[in-house]
């Protein structure tokens, strides 16, 4: 069996298959007054698919939002009160000294000062 | 240029898309829905013709049509329109199953009366006509429609797959053992492919 056999085959199903007879000459006039009688329900469709996108967006943002708590929870080092309290004695002992225009990398001694002051108290 | 939504036909006239008709359809206009009808009940009506029983068949495309006007607004236009409306042709065609047999034994008894009157031509013409219903007639139903889809209506694969819903190599298989035992009963009634 070959292309060739499949071929011949198709070709005599083609033509020898039965051929549907012509419609009934009102079917169409029958069909079109049934429709009439139906209303199409348009307005279903618009918001269904605006819920939908809503649905899968709040859904994501919730998500989102979610997955950043639990990594703060995981990752961040959490402070308590006496530690807060040690570095608030601290900015307010050392807020004098701060010049705030100046950059972090144009004042490394007050830096290293903060970084040593707070192992110290810690 | 062709505007979106519009195409030229075979004979170079202009006329709106499938896709558009749907659109305008969704919008009330019923006149749409008309043109589809006309553009695609020839198939359908060939499809339904192949599978179901014929004395029914202006009902059967009826029910498919009203059913793709009801279902119009779930229809997504992932798929083309025709693939989607011959899908509902196929459950239409499906949900009448039992009428299947029926027809089967109907085909039978036509054929043993024509058996015996093989010499004129047009008589012969009948007779192939009715070997090949009832080479049809011969398959499952899932093999059968493929064949119809891909053989007699000449549908690429790949959309005979959209419209069961099945991967195209089920599609391959099917074709391949619809048209083995379609060949076999050929055979066995005398005609060599």
């Amino acid at each position: 069996m070959n292309d060739n056999d499949d071929l011949n085959l198709v070709k005599f199903l083609q033509q020898h298959q039965a051929i549907a007879p012509q419609s009934s000459i009102d079917l169409e006039e029958q069909i079109m007054a049934e429709v009439n009688r139906i209303p199409i329900q348009v307005a279903e469709q618009k918001p269904r698919q605006w819920l939908k996108i809503a649905g899968w967006g709040l859904s994501a943002t919730i998500a989102t939002i979610g997955s950043i708590f639990l990594y703060q929870s995981i990752e961040s080092p959490q402070m308590n009160m006496a530690e807060i309290k040690q570095v608030e004695e601290y900015l307010e002992a050392h807020w004098d000294h701060l010049d705030p225009h100046q950059s972090s990398l144009e004042q490394p001694n007050a830096i290293d000062d903060l970084h040593i002051d707070l192992e110290e108290s810690i | 240029m062709v505007q979106p939504g519009i195409e030229v036909d075979r004979n170079r006239s202009i006329s709106p898309t499938d896709e558009r008709l749907v659109d305008d359809c969704l919008k009330g206009d019923r006149q749409s829905f008309r043109q589809l009808y006309r553009r695609h009940e020839g198939k359908v009506r060939q499809i339904l013709y192949q599978l179901c029983d014929r004395s029914t068949i202006d009902d059967l495309v009826q029910e498919t049509f009203l059913r793709a006007w009801k279902g119009l607004p779930k229809f997504r236009g992932n798929a083309k329109f025709s693939t989607w409306l011959y899908r509902i042709a196929w459950n239409v065609a499906s949900d009448r199953r039992q009428t299947l047999a029926k027809d089967r034994e109907r085909r039978e008894t036509i054929s043993a009366q024509i058996d015996n009157h093989h010499d004129d031509p047009d008589v012969m013409a009948i007779h192939y006509q009715e070997l090949v219903e009832r080479g049809l007639s011969e398959l499952k139903e899932d093999h059968r429609i493929v064949l119809i889809l891909h053989d007699l209506q000449e549908l690429p694969q790949k959309e005979v797959a959209e419209i069961l819903d099945i991967p195209v190599g089920t599609v391959k298989s099917r074709l391949f053992h619809a048209r083995a035992t379609v060949r076999k009963f050929l055979e066995r009634n005398g005609l060599e492919m």
